[in-house]
C-alpha cells in the first residue's frame, strides 16, 4: 500500500519525535555497510559445531576474536580446531607462541597439517605483537596469538596496540585470534569467546583411570554494530 | 666495456659519474691515472700522468685507487647481463665478453651501410640494444659490436667516442661475411697486437689491418710467429680459436673497497647496504633469490673475517640482509678496522606457486618469504618455522622445520571436525615438590609459584618412558596425568634416578 508507506514516511521524518528519524536514517547506512560485509568471504569454519554455530558460520573474516579461560578449560583446543580447519582449507596459518608451548603432536592429533602452520617464537607479548602484524601483513589468513601463559613483565602491552592489530586484520581480512587467560583485547575485540571447563571426563572402567577428555562451557559474545549479541553452549573434547 | 676499473669503480660509487674523476694504478709510491671520466679529460686529464701532474691540471680532480673486490662484482654483473642473451659467453679480459649468437648472409659491409644492416635485421640490433641496456641497468655502460668473428666484434664495440659512424652505447653491426672488410680500413691496433709486435709491424709501414691481411699467411707466420699468424688470421676476419663457452658460476658476488679504514657500524652499514642492494637488483633480474648468504670484512692492515648468515626462507630483500648482518655484527664485532666488503650470495629459485582461481586465496610467495627473512633476522632462525613431530619416546621433543606450504587445492575441507584435548609442553619443564603414598600415587603438589598448587583430585597412571638407554642422555620417567582441586589437568613425571617430580605439560 503505497500511500501507507509513505504517511508513515512523513510521520518518521516530520513526526513528534523528528530525532528518532535521524537515528533511524543513521542505521540504513549502518545496514547497507552490514550488507557489504556479507557479501565478502564466508566466516572460517573451525569445524566445531557448537562454536560455529554460535559464532554465525565461524570465525568472522578481518576481525581480532579473543579466546579466554582458565587452564585446562579446553582453549587451546580451540584455537587447534580454528588452525585445523584452516590449514585443511589450505589457508596460510600461523601460530605466535611466546611461551614456546606448543606440542607437534597434540596438533596432529587434533588435525592441523603441521607443513601449512607457520610456528614463530618471540620472546614477550610486544615482540608478539610485532609478529601478528607482520604476519596479517603478509597475507596469512588465521593468525592465532597464545599469550594465556606468559606472566609478568613479558605480557605487558599497550592498549593502542591491540588496536593497531584489529585494523590490520581488518585491512587483510584475516582473523586474529587471541588465547588468553582473561580478555586483554577491551574494545578492539570484535568476539570475545569465553571458555570454562565444565568437567573432566575419566574413563573409570579401567584402572588407572584414563583422561577421556574435557566438556567445557563456551560462550561467546559478539560486539556488533547494531548491538551485542551472546550466546552458549557446551562442547566436548575428548583426549582421542 | 671501456676503461674497466674506472667503470666498476663508477659503478660503485655513482657519484663519480659527473666529476672530474680518475682512477690510479702502479706503485703505491708513484701511482699514475690508469683511466679518466669524460668531464676528466675535457680538463687535460690523461691516461699515463701522475697524480702531479693531474693535481697541477684540475686539483679538485677525485683520485681513486683500484678496486678489486669492486671489479670483480662489476665483471659478474657484466657477465650476468650477457648470460641473459646467450648461455654461451666467453670472457677475454676485465670487463670484455663475447657472446656466441648466429647471424644472416652477408650484404654491404662498409661501415655507413651497417647502419642499413642494422635497420634490416632487428633482431641483432634488438639483441644487441637489449644488452646494452641490461648492462646500464647493472650500473655499467657497455659497448655492443657484433659480427662473426671475435676480433671485428670487438673492433666494432671499441669505436672511438664521437666518431661519425657511432656513438658510445650505440651498437654497431657487422653484417656476416663482411668482418675483413670492415676491419681493413682500422688501424693495427684494433686487433691488440702485443707492443713489440705492434713496433713490427709499424716499422714494415703495416698500419692497417687491411694492409696486414694482404700479407702471406706463411710469411708471416715465418717472420712473426704464431702471435703474428693468429694477428694474420683476425685481420682477415677469422677467428685463430674455437670459440669455448665457459661454465656458469654458482654465486653471486658483490664487493666495495673502502677509501678508509671503518670502525663505527652506521658508515659500515650504509656502504654495506650498497653492496646488498646491487646484490639484490643482480638476484632479481634473473628472478632468484637467496637464503645463505657470506659476507667476508676486509680488515684493516690485513686480514678477513667472514660470517655466514642464514635465512628461514630465499629473498632478495636487501634490508633483511643487512638487519642480519648487523645484529651479527652487533653481536661479534670485528676484531679490526673494515677495509672493504664482499658478499656472496648462493642463488636458490624464487618458489613458483601457482595459485587456484576457486581456492581460498593465498599470501604472496614473495612476500611470506620476505616476512619469514625478517622475522628470523629479529628472532633467530631458530624461532620461525614449521613444528614437527619427532620420533622419539620422549614425549617433549620436537623439530623444526622449513616452512614451505603447499599451493592451496581445491579439495573442499571437511565440515565436522572431532574436538581433541590438547597439551600445552612446559618448555622448560617446571620442578614440583608432591607429595606421595605409599604406593608412590601424588597426593599434593605444589611448584614454584601459586599456578600449580593443590590436592590431587584424580591421578591417572604411572606409565614408564625410557629412551637412550645407549647413551649418556638416558632418560627414564614415570608418567601421570592428574586433576588437581582447582580442576586444572597436569602431565607429571618422576624421574626415579633423582626422585625428582616433574610437570611437563598442561591439558588445556
Amino acid at each position: 500500500m503505497p500511500g501507507d508507506k509513505a504517511r508513515a514516511l512523513r510521520a518518521s521524518l516530520w513526526g513528534p519525535r523528528p530525532d528518532r528519524a535521524i537515528q533511524n536514517l543513521r542505521t540504513g547506512a549502518e545496514l547497507e555497510r552490514a550488507l557489504e560485509e556479507r557479501r565478502r568471504r564466508p566466516p572460517l569454519r573451525t569445524g566445531l559445531g557448537a562454536l560455529d554455530r554460535m559464532s554465525d558460520g565461524g570465525l568472522a573474516r578481518g576481525a581480532l576474536v579473543e579466546l579466554c579461560g582458565r587452564r585446562s578449560s579446553g582453549r587451546l583446543a580451540l584455537a587447534l580446531a580454528a588452525l585445523a580447519a584452516a590449514t585443511s582449507a589450505g589457508e596460510p596459518t600461523a601460530l605466535v607462541d611466546p611461551a614456546e608451548q606448543l606440542d607437534p603432536e597434540s596438533a596432529r592429533a587434533a588435525g592441523v597439517e603441521l607443513k601449512r602452520l607457520l610456528w614463530v617464537r618471540p620472546g614477550d607479548a610486544r615482540a608478539s605483537l610485532a609478529c601478528c602484524g607482520a604476519l596479517v601483513d603478509a597475507g596469512f589468513a588465521l593468525v592465532v596469538l597464545d599469550v594465556s601463559e606468559l606472566r609478568g613483565k613479558r605480557k605487558r602491552v599497550p592498549a593502542a596496540a591491540w588496536l593497531r592489530l584489529a585494523r590490520a586484520a581488518r585491512a587483510q581480512e584475516a582473523v586474529l585470534l587471541l588465547v588468553s587467560a582473561e580478555p586483554l583485547a577491551g574494545t578492539a575485540a570484535d568476539a570475545l569467546l569465553t571458555a570454562e571447563k565444565a568437567r573432566t571426563l575419566w574413563d573409570r572402567g579401567a584402572w588407572p583411570p584414563l583422561l577421556s577428555g574435557v566438556a567445557s562451557r563456551l560462550s561467546v559474545c559478539q560486539r556488533r554494530r547494531l548491538g551485542v549479541a551472546t550466546s552458549m553452549d557446551t562442547l566436548s573434547l575428548s583426549s582421542k | 666495456m671501456p676503461d674497466f676499473p674506472l667503470a666498476a669503480r663508477v659503478r660503485a660509487e655513482p657519484a663519480l659519474e659527473r666529476v672530474p674523476a680518475a682512477v690510479l694504478e702502479g706503485p703505491a709510491n708513484a701511482p699514475r691515472l690508469a683511466a679518466v671520466t669524460l668531464e676528466a679529460r675535457a680538463a687535460g686529464l690523461r691516461p699515463g700522468q701522475s697524480v702531479p701532474q693531474a693535481r697541477a691540471l684540475l686539483p679538485e680532480a677525485l683520485l681513486r685507487p683500484r678496486d678489486p673486490l669492486a671489479e670483480r662484482a662489476a665483471e659478474q654483473a657484466l657477465r650476468e647481463a650477457a648470460e641473459s642473451f646467450s648461455p654461451r659467453i666467453s670472457g677475454e679480459g676485465p670487463g670484455l665478453f663475447f657472446l656466441d649468437i648466429t647471424g644472416e648472409p652477408a650484404g654491404d659491409c662498409s661501415l655507413p651501410a651497417c647502419r642499413d644492416a642494422i635497420a634490416s635485421r632487428p633482431k641483432e640490433l634488438a639483441l644487441a640494444e637489449g644488452l646494452a641496456a641490461r648492462a646500464r641497468a647493472a650500473g655499467l655502460w657497455a659497448r655492443v659490436g657484433v659480427a662473426d668473428s671475435r676480433a671485428a666484434a670487438r673492433a666494432a664495440a671499441e669505436l672511438r667516442v664521437g666518431a661519425a659512424e657511432s656513438s658510445q652505447g650505440a651498437p654497431v653491426l657487422i653484417p656476416p661475411g663482411g668482418a675483413a672488410a670492415f676491419l681493413a680500413p682500422q688501424p693495427v691496433r684494433c686487433l691488440h697486437p702485443s707492443p713489440e709486435l705492434a713496433a713490427r709491424l709499424a716499422r714494415w709501414g703495416i698500419a692497417t689491418a687491411g694492409a696486414l691481411a694482404e700479407l702471406r699467411a706463411g710469411d708471416v707466420s715465418l717472420r712473426l710467429g704464431p702471435e703474428g699468424l693468429a694477428l694474420h688470421r683476425a685481420a682477415r676476419g677469422l677467428d685463430s680459436r674455437e670459440f669455448v663457452p665457459e661454465p656458469h658460476p654458482t654465486c653471486f658476488f658483490e664487493g666495495k673497497g673502502f677509501d678508509w679504514p671503518l670502525c663505527e657500524l652506521e658508515p659500515f652499514a650504509r656502504a654495506a647496504g650498497e653492496v646488498l642492494e646491487r646484490l639484490a637488483a643482480r638476484l632479481a633480474s634473473r628472478g632468484l633469490a637467496c637464503r645463505a648468504l657470506e659476507v667476508t670484512l676486509a680488515l684493516d692492515p690485513e686480514g678477513r673475517d667472514t660470517r655466514a648468515l642464514s635465512l628461514a626462507a630465499p629473498t632478495r630483500d636487501a634490508k633483511v640482509w643487512l638487519g642480519l648482518l648487523a645484529l651479527e655484527l652487533r653481536r661479534r664485532p670485528p676484531k679490526a678496522p673494515v677495509a672493504g666488503v664482499w658478499a656472496s650470495a648462493t642463488p636458490e629459485e624464487s618458489r613458483l606457486v601457482q595459485l587456484t582461481l576457486f581456492g581460498p586465496p593465498a599470501a604472496s610467495p614473495d612476500k611470506v618469504s620476505t616476512t619469514l627473512a625478517r622475522l628470523s633476522s629479529h628472532l633467530g632462525a631458530e624461532r620461525v618455522g614449521t613444528p614437527e613431530a619427532v620420533d622419539s619416546h620422549r614425549p617433549e621433543s620436537y623439530a623444526l622445520g622449513r616452512y614451505e606450504p603447499e599451493p592451496p587445492s581445491d579439495a573442499p575441507a571437511p565440515l565436522e571436525a572431532p574436538g581433541h584435548i590438547a597439551l600445552r609442553v612446559l618448555r622448560p619443564r617446571v620442578a614440583l615438590t608432591v607429595r606421595a603414598d605409599a604406593q608412590g600415587r601424588p597426593g599434593w603438589l605444589a611448584g614454584p609459584e601459586a599456578e600449580i598448587r593443590g590436592s590431587v583430585r584424580v591421578a591417572s597412571g604411572p606409565w614408564r618412558v625410557e629412551d637412550g638407554w645407549w647413551t649418556e642422555e638416558a632418560v627414564c620417567r614415570e608418567y601421570w596425568d592428574v586433576e588437581l582441586s582447582d580442576g586444572a589437568l597436569y602431565r607429571i613425571f618422576l624421574d626415579p634416578a633423582r626422585n625428582a617430580w616433574f610437570a611437563d605439560g598442561i591439558y588445556d
